[in-house]
């Protein structure tokens, strides 16, 4: 399976870029500005998942970053606070941009059960934010999402982030939520 | 017969409200089929601009108006799939729509 990233002008419905993506976009794409940040699955022929996060520019629709998940996961939708007070990591502050978050998916050949028949997956969450000196024709080497540490848990969803963006709260399987609380960093497990 | 009392005083404050009441609260505005195909898992209604923007699972974009006269509609394919909320960018200028296909190329699926 491939997708489109086809966007349209919302008066006069005229296509404005159709972008294919590799595998399966998962959730809505989220629109922030200039760009659109993308998370994407793709089941290879021997069942492993490659986990992608792209940022497709809006005015052409062209991908000017693409990033592989290093682990075997499959991304969830991604959730995004418009315009935090900063980035809640280590040295986000002072940036504003739109924070996105989003979890991994479970799927088959990583679960695993617990005695009760449960069935788990060691998952984490991922965060990104454009720099604040972001520059869309420069090299952009520094640019990456980040990783929380891992919180024995999977989602199906988007996270639901705040306004201020300095937390979020995520559903899990096996009906739990499990939230992050302002002035609790990401790449922390949640409390 | 106490109990009876207070039922019937309850369903008469009930009937009460339910009479003073507007009858254009609550009423159906309108109904009308819209696609061809299901308007599935994901397929969210998005209002914007004042409209309704409606994407069934073969990707076809309705847009309808307040009144339901479908003012636009965007044709889908046969051969794509959408299962996804549309995008829309925070001025409402533009929105984007995720489609799905098979890609006889791609040597995995």
């Amino acid at each position: 399976m491939c997708s489109r990233v086809v966007a349209y002008d919302a008066t006069d419905l005229v296509q404005l870029y159709n972008t294919t993506i590799p595998g399966l976009v998962e959730g809505a794409p989220v629109i922030s500005g200039d760009y659109t940040f993308v998370v994407s699955n793709t089941i290879m022929s021997n069942n492993i998942i490659v986990a992608e996060f792209r940022i497709v520019r809006n005015t052409n629709g062209y991908v000017l970053f693409t990033e592989t998940a290093l682990d075997d996961v499959a991304y969830a939708p991604i959730g995004v606070s418009r315009s935090p007070t900063r980035g809640n990591y280590d040295r986000g502050g002072g940036n504003t941009n739109d924070m996105l978050v989003w979890g991994e998916k479970y799927y088959l050949n990583r679960g695993v059960e617990d005695a009760d028949g449960v069935k788990w997956f060691n998952g984490k969450i991922h965060f990104f934010q454009l720099p604040t000196d972001f520059d869309p024709e420069a090299n952009n080497t520094n640019l990456g999402s980040r990783s929380g540490n891992e919180i024995g848990k999977v989602t199906l969803s988007a996270p639901l982030l705040p306004s201020h963006g300095q937390g979020a709260i995520l559903s899990f399987q096996a009906g739990q939520v499990r939230g992050w609380s302002k002035g609790h960093y990401f790449g922390k497990s949640p409390t | 017969m106490v109990l009876f009392l207070h039922l019937l005083t309850f369903v008469a404050s009930i009937a009460m409200v339910a009479a003073t009441v507007p009858v254009e609260n609550g009423h159906l505005l309108w109904s009308r089929k819209v696609a061809a195909y299901d308007i599935g898992e994901g397929n969210e209604i998005i209002h914007s601009n004042g409209h309704f923007y409606i994407s069934d699972e073969r990707c076809n974009v309705h847009v309808l108006d307040q009144n339901d006269n479908e003012v636009a509609k965007l044709d889908g394919d046969e051969t794509t799939s959408c299962s996804s909320p549309m995008a829309f960018s925070l001025d409402s200028s533009f929105f984007i729509q995720t489609q799905h296909f098979l890609d006889s190329e791609t040597p995995f699926s």
